[in-house]
């Protein structure tokens, strides 16, 4: 047996396909197909897929896992699992983190992992998807092809399980990593390939399959004037199959709100929000609005991604949120009335700008993990993992790439919107305004100009003009100085290296004015095995930051000098003055 | 009656036609078109799955002692067997017999090899259309043997032996090893790939209407068959693999070699051992 740190290691990648299949037996009861009934229900019996179902009825759902890898002499799994060995590589598209929205080719919602399964067509006997295989009155190993009958016959895969174990010959699958995505597509079988396409389950965001709020149908049944306190939506029947028995609603340019019995409505309020009550005409679209009342972002976040996108509650670690946003995001109640049907994935990378704060797929936890844009902060987080030259950096691995294009000497926040109806990118459209500016950076003694990023916050009202001050400086501090990003290589014993994680990198090419070593905290936002088991690339970025955060450290703790560097991260010391301490380092913030 | 020559190869001690020093490519099988049944098999595992040339399934018996057997369409004559297995770390036996039209005739004898190497007997012909291989565990078997590849035909003894700088093939092991070098110049690890065993098997001189009477119907199964190879029965019994002709060398081509009733022939084969 082989593992991560064994000289001689065998890295074995496994792909695992969960194929819907009936557990059924073909005319056995509950399923009443049969080929002797007259008439019969079918010509020959069914692959127990829904395709080729004879008795719909009584499908019942199971489950056939399939698995391929890579031919080898030996996958060491025993004689007890089937391994088909077609894979003929995975190739991935990993999550990618866009903190504060930095990098401006990004949604702010990130890069969703993506992999494709390249996988070799080939003969197949059909014994392990067909339980009838011997009774056809055909060789399966000559007619058609694996994936040529797998396709014709599971039609429905879309949405299906994915998984991509990685590990090492002699381990067991349980043992090995496993990464979970959901199928898009299965191109193939072309030149005797099939691609198999997967993404991470955040791509159930997808702009075109959720939508809120709903979009609505129903119509005015006669016109209404300003005054009118009532209206009747058209067609019959429509008020109980698309609308909610209260709630706001836009006709036209005009925001109101009401109570429904049946298709009857009654306007409780109108010419809301900036609107202004007017006429409306027999035909207008009635439309629903999500009214969003003061949430903190976390649970705005999870009501979006679980009731709304339908992402399954089990991948969010909502304690963990919870206690990040209690940190960290305190003031941050999000309010907005959504008056256009948008998709979930506009307005989640909307909220993530807003809210201060970011969200990726962990494809190894299998959880949607959340993080505020924020310090490294030694006593939440886990302490940075140390990678040096001589233990842990891949040789000419390491590349330091300077963004200019995302450094920011300016931030405006835009907030309080006046007119939800009205543009969301129109400064005259909000009543509030947080400008932070950050002269020095501007000046000709350093880059001189100015650089400016503006954030039109209609989830931010006049409740959050702290939280305002505190996305302003926090995006601020993280890219007044040029942005840099970071990639370097790792072999794959440093596996517990992961998105989102932090590590310390002391690198020959990090060094300060002298020349001398400058240890540098940095994010990890993007990891790629990108040749499994063997080597991991990563990205990431600096900690940049003008100042320290942290909490004073306790009696008997050593003078700064002489203290570790993650007692250094841990807690903070009092500098002699403004300009930091003696060595050069930053001073500290007091929370 | 068979002489057990090595764990791996079991020879008849009969006066072979061609000498035993001399290789045997074993590639006719009745197994490939007859057909199968198992005294027992599990979901997923089925008997059929020893003579589809797949390597990568096998069959798994539900219980010991186990059978599996092979129904030809008419007579066939056999002088050998081949199996791929995990016998060995199952502590197993393995017999094989034949249907005389009435009762079971020993093919060769009970046999414990005592590792998962490939496995291969030679013996006298027989002629018959049913044939059985019998799997016991005795009294301590470790677990349910898998059975990857079962066959029995004819062997092709080749008329000379291979060339001498033949590679044997269960010396010519070959990975890919890729190591992991820091920026520091540590080792930081060493990933390597096992891609089986692999060699050229080489003959000169052969007589051309040999050839042509014996090696071309194997060249034409080679195109789509594995098959065993046993490239010294005598002095290297234990060296018996189970190989293909790699993908892009399908064909295997003769050539005049200066005299035109002489043909050479040289052609690569990868596989396993075990």
């Amino acid at each position: 047996m082989t593992s991560r740190d064994a000289i001689g290691r065998e890295p074995l990648t496994i792909v695992e396909i969960d194929q819907d299949q009936c557990s059924l037996t073909y005319g056995v009861p509950p399923c009443q197909a049969s080929l002797t009934n007259s008439p019969p229900t079918g010509t020959s019996k069914c692959f127990n897929t829904l395709n080729t179902c004879q008795d719909e009825d009584n499908f019942t759902l199971g489950e056939l896992t399939l698995r391929f890898g890579m031919p080898m002499e030996d996958n060491g799994l025993g004689i007890d699992v089937v391994i088909i060995p077609s894979l003929i590589s995975v190739d991935t598209v990993p999550t990618k983190i866009n903190i504060g929205g930095s990098d401006r080719n990004v949604s702010p919602l990130g890069a969703r992992a993506k992999i494709t399964a390249t996988l070799r067509d080939h003969p197949y006997h059909d014994r392990l998807v067909d339980k009838y295989w011997d009774e056809r009155n055909y060789d399966a190993f000559s007619q058609g092809t694996f994936w040529s009958k797998w396709l014709a016959r599971n039609p429905y895969h879309q949405g299906r399980a994915l998984r991509v174990r990685e590990g090492y010959v002699g381990q067991a699958l349980a043992d090995m990593q496993v990464r979970h995505y959901i199928i898009e597509r299965i191109d193939g079988p072309s030149n005797g390939q099939v691609k198999v396409v997967a993404q991470d389950p955040l791509k159930l965001l997808d702009g075109s399959r959720v939508q809120i709020p709903d979009p609505n149908t129903g119509t005015l049944s006669a016109d209404i004037v300003e005054s009118a306190s009532s209206l009747t939506l058209s067609p019959a029947g429509i008020g109980n199959s698309q609308y909610a028995a209260s709630g706001a609603a836009r006709i036209g340019s005009e925001l109101v709100t009401y109570t429904r019995s049946a298709d009857a409505v009654t306007l409780t309020a109108r010419g809301l929000r900036g609107t202004v009550a007017s006429q409306h005409s027999i035909g207008d679209l009635f439309q629903e609005v999500y009214v969003i009342a003061g949430v903190r972002v976390d649970s705005l976040l999870r009501t979006l991604l679980v009731d709304e996108a339908g992402l399954d509650s089990s991948l969010i670690p909502f304690t963990d949120w919870q206690d990040e946003a209690d940190l960290w995001l305190n003031g941050f109640d999000l309010s907005a009335w959504i008056v256009e049907p948008t998709s979930v994935a506009t307005l989640v990378a909307e909220i993530l700008q807003q809210g201060c704060c970011f969200i990726w797929w962990d494809a190894h936890d299998q959880t949607v993990k959340f993080r505020a844009v924020r310090p490294f902060y030694a006593l939440s987080d886990s302490l940075p993992i140390e990678l040096d030259d001589d233990g842990n950096l891949v040789a000419e691995s390491v590349e330091i790439i300077a963004k200019p294009d995302e450094r920011i000497s300016q931030i405006i926040i835009h907030y309080d919107q006046v007119n939800p109806t009205g543009a969301i990118d129109d400064p005259n459209n909000y009543s509030r305004q947080r400008k932070l500016t950050d002269t020095e950076s501007e000046s000709a003694l350093q880059y001189g100009e100015q650089r400016v990023k503006t954030i039109f916050g209609r989830f931010l009202d006049s409740a959050n003009d702290a939280a305002t001050s505190v996305l302003a400086t926090r995006i601020l501090e993280r890219h007044v100085q040029t942005p840099k990003v970071i990639t370097f290589a790792t072999d794959a014993k440093d596996d517990d290296i992961r998105t989102g994680g932090v590590v310390r990198l002391r690198h020959r090419q990090l060094v300060d004015v002298t020349g001398a070593a400058l240890p540098m905290i940095l994010q990890i936002t993007s990891s790629e095995e990108s040749d499994p088991g063997h080597r991991i690339e990563f990205e990431a970025r600096p900690y940049i930051s003008r100042t320290h955060y942290a909490f004073i450290m306790a009696n008997g703790s050593p003078v700064y000098g002489l203290a570790t560097d993650n007692q250094k991260e841990t807690g903070g010391w009092i500098a002699p003055d403004a300009a930091g301490f003696s060595n050069g380092d930053l001073p500290y913030r007091i929370l | 009656m068979a002489v057990v020559i090595s764990s791996e190869l079991v020879l008849n001690e009969a006066e072979a036609e061609i000498p035993l020093s001399y290789p045997r490519i074993l590639w006719d099988d009745v197994w490939r078109d007859g057909t199968i049944a198992a005294s027992s098999e599990q979901l997923g595992f089925e008997a059929a799955n020893v003579a589809d040339g797949l390597t990568w399934d096998h069959w798994l018996p539900s219980s010991l002692p186990a059978t599996i057997e092979v129904q030809a369409d008419s007579a066939e004559v056999v002088d050998y067997a081949l199996l791929v297995h995990t016998l060995g770390s199952n502590e197993c036996s393995v017999s094989g017999e034949y249907h005389n039209g009435s009762i079971w005739v020993t093919l060769f004898d009970e046999y414990s090899p005592g590792n998962d190497r490939v496995l291969a007997f030679l013996f006298e012909p027989v002629t018959a259309s049913r044939f059985r291989f019998t799997i016991d565990g005795g009294n301590s078997p470790q677990g349910l043997p898998a059975i990857k590849i079962a066959m029995m035909g004819q062997q092709l003894a080749m008329q000379r032996g291979v060339t001498l700088n033949h590679r044997p093939i269960t010396l010519s092991r070959k990975t890919v090893a890729r190591p992991q070098i820091s920026v520091g110049g540590a080792l930081l690890g060493r990933s390597i790939l096992r891609e089986g065993v692999n060699t050229t098997i080489e003959f000169s001189a052969l007589d051309a209407d040999w050839l042509r009477a014996n090696f071309e119907p194997f060249m034409e199964s080679a195109r789509v068959y594995p098959f065993g190879w046993v490239w010294h029965p005598e002095g290297y019994p234990a060296e018996v693999a189970f190989v293909w002709t790699p993908g892009g060398s399908e064909d295997i081509l003769p050539e005049h070699a200066g005299l035109p009733d002489i043909l050479s022939v040289s052609f690569e084969v990868e596989g396993i051992i075990e």
